[in-house]
Parts: structure tokens; C-alpha cells; sequence
């Protein structure tokens, strides 16, 4: 089985191998597909807030742009009202810090600033900054961020003037401050942030001011230095992975803002932007891990299938094996009367191959159709049988015997019959055991057949012996001397013992065969146990054993019995108990009704019997060993014919003994006629004794 | 049966690890109610209590609740410099989870009061941060930062509005008073302003409210031209003081207070809204109760200015105000 599971197992570790493979194919195949669009629509999602917010700063430089461009036509104008003009452009656009119109030759003409003092002191010279040279060639000038004294950043925007008007350009400054308001209304979820970055990378516009005022510069992340070279870029492009303040890892889209020469980023921590794409990476990790498990629980139990597989066929061939090689018949069969099982021997003794009658419920009737199973059908319904005797419990089991004889084929068996119990109680079936005892009973016939004849035959030349010695002992043969009278004495006195030996084993081998001949008639057992006990008076004299007699039955109304049968019976107690009392001892005899039942008892103060020796009492030719030393004589076959004739009776007898306090026999005989067996039948217990 | 029970065990373990992973990590997990944070305030006086609603507006903008997400114990010396420095110790005996200063005056007790417990503070509407010793305002370190509202450093504008309104004006009378921790450099900013304008400035000394009326009817008599108020709780507390005698004397005059320049009978009004400062504010302590630290986030200068100008007033006054002047204001009062 080792090799067996061995070359198991290798199979199975090339499954699971195969197994995880395809496992882990199938997830990579739609796993990494949708990350990668899950990613991609995170990208296009960012890219267009990003766009959205790129087109919201435009917006925001534009409107101010075209403020002064309104201006700049009013101006242009000549009205000759620029103070109040430049008053009203600052109330009307909140982040202008200031505004200064230039003149011709770049100088500053006039300035006013939203809260410093200005005063024509103040008013500077910009002839030589790139600012004059951008609107002397007629551009709109758009300036790097730059910080004012209160660290807020600025952009300074000039727009060129007719020179009709006298003035070369009308230059605002404007407060990206307010560019706060932009990226605080962009959101992209929780914890998205949009922030703008100038030209040299610092951070001129975040939700979070601290990281404007701080003077934050970011232009070490690649990303921002390919943004602001004036492509977009995203960080699916490893290169461009950066981490925040926090050192969280992020998912940024970088956008640049041609206009000015910034960037614009919108970002989030990957954790929250690629958190569906997580998600999903999270559920289709646990779910292979469960389909790991799942397939390596399979292969287990797939294992276990195995090894549960061979067990059963290493048992089940075992247990074939076994049964092919009993000696006995096997016939297993359910509460349906199917059969489920059947052994070899079964089939050779009942002369049915189970492979013709599996399943098949065997009814009563089946053997009329099917005559070749007619030997089955007695076996499963013994009442069909020709002979079925009594069923006996086997102690201490569930199991009991009994003996079938059937007629097809003509066999004599014993059959144990138990239940097929499963662990949880439930009764699966039945058992049927067959053991043919067609030759032991052959011949145990034949051997009591033989005792019969043999002790037939002896009983002829022992009553010739007896009647010679009686003759001579009589004085016909003419005078003894005291010496022959001893010695023909003794001759009749052993050949009295050999006939009795010989009547007892004839009455026993008659007993065997069922030919012990009973005729029964109404007895009144009060009055023949006195006659019986009667008989004994005079040993009992010469013994001085005491005889008693005690009727506490009352009135009991004849027993249906054979009187002489019941007096042998008797008697081999009667001989039993004065045997082996000694002198001054007692023997009592009583009787007594218990129901339906007379029950005689003899009790002695005698040697008593061995315990070990209880259940071999009524076995023939037993003799316990405590009397065989004390008393030679003696056939062993007194109890065995007792019992017999008491069981013959309808009634039963049992014992107690104590070795050196005596034995008490009883007896028990039915009172009516119709608890008296019918027919004198062999035992079944003489049988299992004598096998 | 053995192996039955196992792969029982297996398969529920394995379920019951699945549910941890899927209930820990969001969306399904959940944020637990957080501990209202305290915040202690400390005011000059009642001008800043405009600043305190400020403050409030401001969480309300980022979804705090009072009461819920933090509650305000608020102290209040109105006025009195002494008791400013004992309500900062207080305070800070009260152990809050942050403390907020509103005002110059209230920041410096703060400052002195919580140097050894060094609980976090946010200064609201104070004048100069070196006064505070810190330096750099990028990164003040320690645990200190704010809002900047310089009312020095518009005076100068102040004073512009003022030459502007009155092309040919000379004099501007100032009251000051010196134990103020800016009167130096009050004196400084506004001298150098004056200067550029070609004005001069007289300055007249006030400690306590008792001293303004004699202060006044000696400006009065020494004919200033106009008069600009300075920033000082003796000073902005007693308007009802300072305004009648500018009254009678048709002195034009420029404030700082929004919230009670134009009401308190001041010609002009050209400064910082302190609510406005406070929800600029509400920003930075939000930014405290999140748990940055103050010594890491940049002081922020509130540059949002007000210009009101009372015109009913002026008319009275027998005063034209230019159209430029009328063009900046962002509100005129006609009655």
C-alpha cells in the first residue's frame, strides 16, 4: 500500500502543480488586465480635473488679463482719467496687489498699490527689465512668480499701450493668493489635491497654504521637471514615482500650463487613488488564496479518497478471503430478505451461486418457480424446513442456534443467527452461519445405534450369569462353603454392576436416538415419591443416614408423566445422594408447587461437587473427581438419563452444590399436560456436548 | 471523522480571517467620535470678539461643530493690559489642547505665559511676529504661529488716503500710547510715511482713557490738519472719546476697525475685517487640531483690506471726497 501511496502521491504533487498553474494563469489573465484599466481610468480621471483646473487658472489670468486689456483701450482713449481708471480697476479685481501704467521710455508714471504707501518716489524705472522690452514689441508680458514682502506670490502682467496715449504699458501686479480659491474648489475624492507650480518649482498655489508661504520647492521630483518642460506626465511612468510630506507613495497626473510656464499637478495618495484598483487587488488576492486552499483541501481529501479507497479494498479482500476460506456457510441478508453476502461454502451446501440471487428477496414462494432454491428458502424460513428445532440463545451474545434440516439438497445444519450491527446501532442486516452436521449426526447415530446393539447383546449372556450365580448362591447347586459364598457373592454383586452399566447405556443411546420409548399416564407425584423413597429405607438404615419427606405442596392434582421413566430419574438421584452421604448424614426430600410446576427437591449433607465441575453434571460418563477417589463405582450416566427424562417431561432440573456441605437437586415438572413436550426428540444441547 | 472535524475548523478559520481583513480595512471601517478639542482664546479686548466668530466661521466651512469637534473657553480682559497677563496664565493652567491669541497684546502675554508648557498657539490678527521672537516666518519653528494683520504697515496708506483726500494737508494728529510694545516702531512707520508725503505728524501720548479728552483738545488746538488713529486697545476702545472733539472740529479722520471704524464716527475706514482675519485664521488652528505643529506651518499675512468711507459725514464735515477715493471703497455710507 506504501508503493501504492507513493505513486499517489507523486500524482497528486504534479496535480497541484498543474492545479496552481492554471489557478494562478486564470487570476494573472483578468487580474493584471483590469488593474491596468482600473489605472488607466484613474489617469483619465485625474487628467481631467487636471484639464479642468488648468482651464480654471487660464480663466483666472485671463479675466484679470482682459481687465486690463479694458483698461488699456480706456487708457488709449486719452481720456485723462487714468486715477480714477486705475482706482477702479483695483477695486474691481481683488487680486490686483498693484497697478502702474509705464511710459514711454519704461519709466513708471504712475502707481498705486492696493496697501503700501507709493508715492512718486517709488515710481521705478523698468526701462531695461524684459517687461518694457515684451510690450515695446507689442506682447502681452506675463512674468515668473515671484514673492512680495509678505511672502505672497505674485505674477506681474503688462499689457503693451498705444502710444497715442502716451504710456508704453499698463502693468498689474496680481496676488496668486487667490489662485487658493481654484485649487480648493478642485477636488478628486478624499484627500485629492490640484496644486500649481511656477517656473523654478516652487509650489505657488496648494489647498494647503502653509506649503505656498513656506516656499516649498518641489522641482527635485521628475515629474515636475518634465512638466515644466512642457509635456504631460503621470507617474504610471515609474520615473516619475515620488512620495509626499508624509512619505505616502502617490498617483499624480502633471499637466503644464503653457501660458506662464507652470505645472499643474493633481495628486493623491496611490492608497486612495488607486483604491478600487486595491480593492480588487485585495479581493482577487484572497480570493486565490482560497482557491489555493480549496484546491489544496481537494487534493487532501482527494488523498484521503485514496487512502480511505484502499483501506476498504485491502479490508474487503481480507474479509472475501476470510470468508472463502471458512468452512462454514456465510449467508448475509437484509430486513428485505435480499442477499447481500455469500460465501463459498454457502453456495456448495445450499447449491446456489450468489451472483444468480444477489438482491434477489428471497420470498416463500420463490422455490416454486425456482426449485434448485428450495434448500435456501427452508434455510431462510425454517418452518418450511422439514425439521427446525427450537431456537437457543447463546449466552452472552445476540446470536442464537438452532438446527435446520432441509430437503435441497438433504442437509443437517446448525445455523447461528445473529444481526448485522452498524457502530451507530442501526441493524443492517442478518447473519445466517451454517455449519453442516449432517456426518456428526450420522455419526453419532451410528455410535449410539452400536451402544445399543452392543449393550443389547451383553444383556443377554449377564442376565445368564446372573441367574447361574443366583442358582448357586441359592444352595440348588448343593452346599457353599462360607469361601464360595463369599466369592459368588461378589461375582453377583459386580455382575448386578455390569447390568446396570448396560441397561444405562442402552437407556442412553435409546435417549440419543429418541428411542427411550415413554408411555405416559397420570401420576400423583406425592404418592410416588414416597413409594420411591420407600426403597431406600433399608440402606438408609444401614448407612443411618436420615430420610425425610416433606409434602408442602398440598393438593396437587396428577402430573401427565411416565411413571417408570420418572422413577429411573429419581432414583439416580436417590442412589447419588445416599452414595455419597456419610454415615449420620441427612438426605431430605421435598415437595413443592411454584406455579405451574411441581418441583421435587433432594437434598443431602454429602460430599458435594466440585464448582469447577458444575457444568459437566449432566454430561455422560461424568463422574466428579472428589467421588471418583472415594467411590470407583459408578457409570456417569445417572444424571445424564435424569435429565434427559425430566426434559422429556416438560420440566427441568438443576442444582446446588458446596463441597463438603452436600447437594441440593431439583426438580421441576409441569402440572399440566400440555407444557409436556409431544415428541421424544434429540436435544440440541447433547449435540453441541457430544461435538 | 477526525478529518471531517479538521477541514470544519479549516473552513471556518478561514472565513472568520477573511471577515477580519474585509471589516478592518475601509470601506467598512469606521471612525470613532473624537474627543471635542479645547481651545483657549485669549482676546485684548472686545473689538476682537469679531475675530472669534471669524474663527467659528471658519469651522463651520470645514464641517467642525461646536461643542462636538471643539469647544472655545474664552477669556476676555476688555481692555485691561494687567489682566491679560493674568488671564494668559490661566490659560495655560487650563491646559487646552490649543490656545489662540487674538491681538498683539493678548499674543505677547500668551507667549511669555505658556513658555515652559509650550502648548500650541495660534496668533490671530497680531502686528509684528519678531515682537514674538520669530524670525522667520516661513518656518517659525517653536510653538508658536498666526495670522499677521499689520495695521503699522498700512498707515502709510492710511496716511495716503488722508493726503489724497486733502491735497493740501499738512498736519496729521496721532494719538499713541508708549506702553505699547509697537510704539517704537509706531512712531517709526508713521514718521517715515509722513515724511514721504511731505506731512508731519503730531503725536499725542495716552496710557489710560482718562488722558484722551486732554490729548484731543490739544490736538484741536494745535490745528492738525487730520487724525489717524494707532493701534492700541486704550486708544481703539475709546472712540466715544476721541470721535465728538473731530466732530466739532470737522477733523477728517482715518481708521483702522472695520467692524466699528465708520460706526464709531471716523470719517474713513481702511483695514483689516477681523472677521475675515479669523477665518483666515480658522485655517491655520484647523491645521494645530489636525496635529501639525505650529513651528511648521508659515505665518500667513492677511492682505484682504476694507475701505469705507462715510460720505454723509464728509458732508458735514464740509469735505469732498475724490472719485478716486470713491472708486476704492468697497463701501460708502450715504447716511
Amino acid at each position: 500500500m506504501s508503493e501504492f501511496l507513493l505513486g499517489r502521491r507523486s500524482q497528486l504533487w504534479i496535480l497541484g502543480l498543474v492545479a496552481i498553474s492554471a489557478l494562478i494563469a486564470a487570476n494573472v489573465a483578468w487580474l493584471f488586465p483590469t488593474l491596468e484599466e482600473m489605472d488607466t481610468g484613474a489617469y483619465l480621471l485625474y487628467r481631467a480635473v487636471g484639464v479642468d483646473a488648468r482651464n480654471q487658472i487660464a480663466s483666472f489670468l485671463n479675466s484679470h488679463e482682459f481687465a486690463l486689456k479694458n483698461a488699456a483701450d480706456i487708457i488709449a482713449q486719452g481720456t485723462g482719467r487714468e486715477t480714477e481708471l486705475i482706482s477702479r480697476l483695483m477695486k474691481e479685481n481683488p487680486p490686483f496687489e498693484s497697478v502702474a501704467l509705464l511710459g514711454l521710455d519704461g519709466v513708471e508714471r504712475f502707481k498705486t498699490h492696493r496697501f503700501l504707501l507709493t508715492t512718486p518716489a517709488d515710481l521705478r524705472n523698468r526701462s531695461r527689465d524684459e517687461l518694457f522690452k515684451a510690450v515695446s514689441r507689442g506682447e502681452i508680458y506675463r512674468g515668473p512668480a515671484l514673492i512680495s514682502g509678505i511672502s505672497e506670490p505674485l505674477i506681474t502682467i503688462a499689457l503693451p499701450l498705444r502710444r497715442e496715449s502716451g504710456f508704453s504699458a499698463i502693468v498689474a501686479d496680481i496676488n496668486l493668493k487667490f489662485l487658493l480659491d481654484v485649487v480648493r474648489g478642485i477636488t478628486t475624492g478624499d484627500r485629492g489635491v490640484a496644486y500649481i507650480i511656477d517656473r523654478d518649482g516652487y509650489i505657488i498655489a496648494h489647498p494647503n497654504s502653509s506649503l505656498v508661504f513656506g516656499r516649498v520647492n518641489v522641482l527635485e521630483r521628475k515629474i515636475i521637471t518634465a512638466t515644466l518642460s512642457g509635456r504631460e506626465a503621470d507617474t504610471r511612468n515609474s520615473d516619475f514615482i515620488y512620495k509626499n510630506e508624509k512619505g505616502e507613495d502617490i498617483f499624480a497626473v502633471a499637466l503644464p500650463f503653457e501660458l506662464t510656464n507652470w505645472a499643474l499637478v493633481v495628486e493623491a495618495p496611490k492608497s486612495v487613488a488607486l483604491a478600487s484598483s486595491r480593492r480588487i487587488l485585495s479581493a482577487a488576492l484572497i480570493s486565490f488564496g482560497l482557491e489555493i486552499v480549496l484546491l489544496l483541501l481537494l487534493i487532501w481529501n482527494y488523498f484521503n479518497l485514496i487512502k480511505t479507497a484502499t483501506l476498504f479494498y485491502s479490508e474487503r479482500n481480507q474479509r472475501e478471503a476470510i470468508l472463502n476460506s471458512l468452512s462454514d456457510g456465510v449467508v448475509e441478508y437484509n430486513d428485505k430478505s435480499e442477499i447481500v453476502l455469500m460465501n463459498p461454502k454457502a453456495e456448495e451446501l445450499l447449491n446456489v451461486k450468489f451472483k444468480d440471487i444477489r438482491g434477489l428477496a428471497i420470498s416463500p414462494d420463490i422455490a416454486k418457480t425456482n426449485p434448485k432454491m428450495k434448500g435456501l428458502v427452508e434455510l431462510m424460513y425454517p418452518a418450511l424446513a422439514p425439521y427446525a428445532s427450537q431456537t437457543r440463545e447463546i449466552v452472552g451474545t445476540l446470536a442464537k442456534t438452532m438446527e435446520v434440516h432441509i430437503s435441497s439438497p438433504e442437509l443437517k445444519l446448525l445455523v447461528t443467527i445473529t444481526q448485522v450491527v452498524e457502530e451507530s446501532g442501526r441493524v443492517r442486516g442478518f447473519l445466517k452461519i451454517l455449519h453442516d452436521v449432517s456426518r456428526e449426526r450420522l455419526l453419532g447415530r451410528m455410535k449410539s445405534e452400536f451402544v445399543s446393539i452392543a449393550a443389547h447383546q451383553l444383556r443377554t449372556p449377564l442376565s445368564a450369569i446372573k441367574w447361574t450365580l443366583q442358582l448357586l448362591l441359592d444352595g440348588d447347586a448343593g452346599a457353599l462353603s462360607k469361601e464360595q459364598g463369599d466369592f459368588l457373592a461378589k461375582g453377583y454383586e459386580i455382575n448386578e454392576r455390569m447390568i446396570k452399566l448396560v441397561n444405562d447405556l442402552l437407556s442412553a443411546a435409546r435417549i440419543e436416538e429418541g428411542r427411550f420409548g415413554y408411555e405416559f399416564a397420570e401420576v400423583n407425584l406425592s404418592e410416588f415419591l414416597e413409594n420411591a423413597i420407600a426403597g431406600y429405607a433399608d440402606i438408609a438404615q444401614r448407612k443411618e443416614i436420615t430420610f425425610s419427606f416433606k409434602d408442602k405442596a398440598g393438593k396437587l392434582s396428577p402430573i401427565y408423566a411416565d411413571a417408570e421413566k420418572l422413577s429411573l430419574a429419581f432414583n439416580n438421584l436417590l442412589d447419588n445422594a445416599v452414595k455419597y452421604t456419610a454415615g449420620s448424614g441427612k438426605i431430605a426430600v421435598t415437595l413443592s408447587r411454584e406455579g405451574n410446576f411441581a418441583t421435587v427437591s433432594v437434598a443431602d449433607t454429602g460430599v458435594g461437587i466440585p464448582t469447577e465441575e458444575n457444568k459437566r453434571v449432566f454430561s455422560k460418563f461424568f463422574r466428579a473427581s472428589n467421588v471418583i477417589r472415594m467411590e470407583t463405582e459408578g457409570t456417569g450416566l445417572g444424571l445424564f438419563i435424569a435429565k434427559n427424562i425430566i426434559r422429556r417431561h416438560g420440566g427441568d432440573i438443576s442444582f446446588v452444590s458446596k463441597v463438603g456441605n452436600g447437594t441440593t437437586f431439583t426438580l421441576a415438572l409441569p402440572l399440566k399436560k400440555e407444557l409436556v413436550p409431544k415428541e421424544e426428540k434429540p436435544e440440541l444441547e447433547e449435540f453441541l456436548g457430544s461435538v | 471523522m477526525q478529518s471531517k472535524k479538521t477541514v470544519f475548523i479549516i473552513i471556518l478559520a478561514i472565513i472568520a480571517v477573511v471577515a477580519l481583513i474585509l471589516f478592518v480595512s475601509p470601506p467598512f471601517k469606521t471612525s470613532q467620535p473624537a474627543t471635542p478639542k479645547r481651545i483657549g482664546v485669549l482676546t485684548a479686548s472686545d473689538l476682537q470678539l469679531a475675530t472669534i466668530e471669524g474663527i467659528r466661521a471658519g469651522f463651520k466651512e470645514f464641517g467642525l461643530t461646536e461643542n462636538k469637534d471643539f469647544v472655545i473657553e474664552l477669556r476676555n480682559p476688555k481692555g485691561d493690559l494687567n489682566l491679560v497677563k493674568t488671564m494668559a496664565t490661566d490659560i495655560v493652567v487650563s491646559k487646552p489642547d490649543l490656545i489662540v491669541s487674538v491681538s498683539t497684546s493678548a499674543s505677547s502675554a500668551m507667549k511669555e505665559a505658556d513658555d515652559g508648557a509650550k502648548i500650541p498657539v495660534v496668533a490671530v490678527d497680531v502686528g509684528n511676529f519678531a515682537q514674538l521672537g520669530v524670525e522667520n516666518i516661513q518656518h517659525p519653528g517653536g510653538f508658536m504661529t498666526g495670522v499677521i494683520v499689520d495695521n503699522v504697515v498700512t498707515a502709510p496708506k492710511r496716511m495716503e488716503i488722508l493726503k489724497t483726500l486733502l491735497p493740501k494737508l499738512k498736519t496729521v494728529g496721532i494719538l499713541a500710547n508708549p506702553e505699547n510694545v509697537s510704539y517704537g516702531n509706531v512712531i517709526k512707520i508713521y514718521e517715515e510715511a509722513a515724511g514721504r508725503l511731505g506731512l508731519r505728524a503730531l503725536w499725542y501720548n495716552v496710557t489710560k482713557k482718562e488722558d484722551i479728552l486732554a490729548a484731543m483738545q490739544k490736538m484741536i488746538r494745535d490745528d492738525a490738519g487730520a487724525f489717524m488713529t494707532v493701534n492700541d486697545a486704550v486708544i481703539s476702545g475709546n472712540s466715544n472719546l476721541i470721535v465728538p472733539p473731530l466732530k466739532q472740529a470737522k477733523i477728517p479722520s482715518i481708521d483702522f476697525n472695520v467692524e466699528r471704524g465708520v460706526s464709531s464716527g471716523y470719517l474713513m475706514v481702511y483695514g483689516a475685517a477681523r472677521f475675515d482675519v479669523g477665518k483666515q485664521g480658522a485655517r491655520m488652528i484647523y491645521k494645530v487640531m489636525q496635529g501639525e505643529k505650529p513651528g511648521d506651518i508659515p505665518v500667513e499675512f492677511f492682505s484682504a483690506l476694507t475701505f469705507e468711507i462715510n460720505t454723509a459725514l464728509a458732508r458735514e464735515m464740509d469735505v469732498k471726497i475724490p472719485e478716486s477715493l470713491l472708486l476704492q471703497a468697497s463701501k460708502v455710507y450715504n447716511q
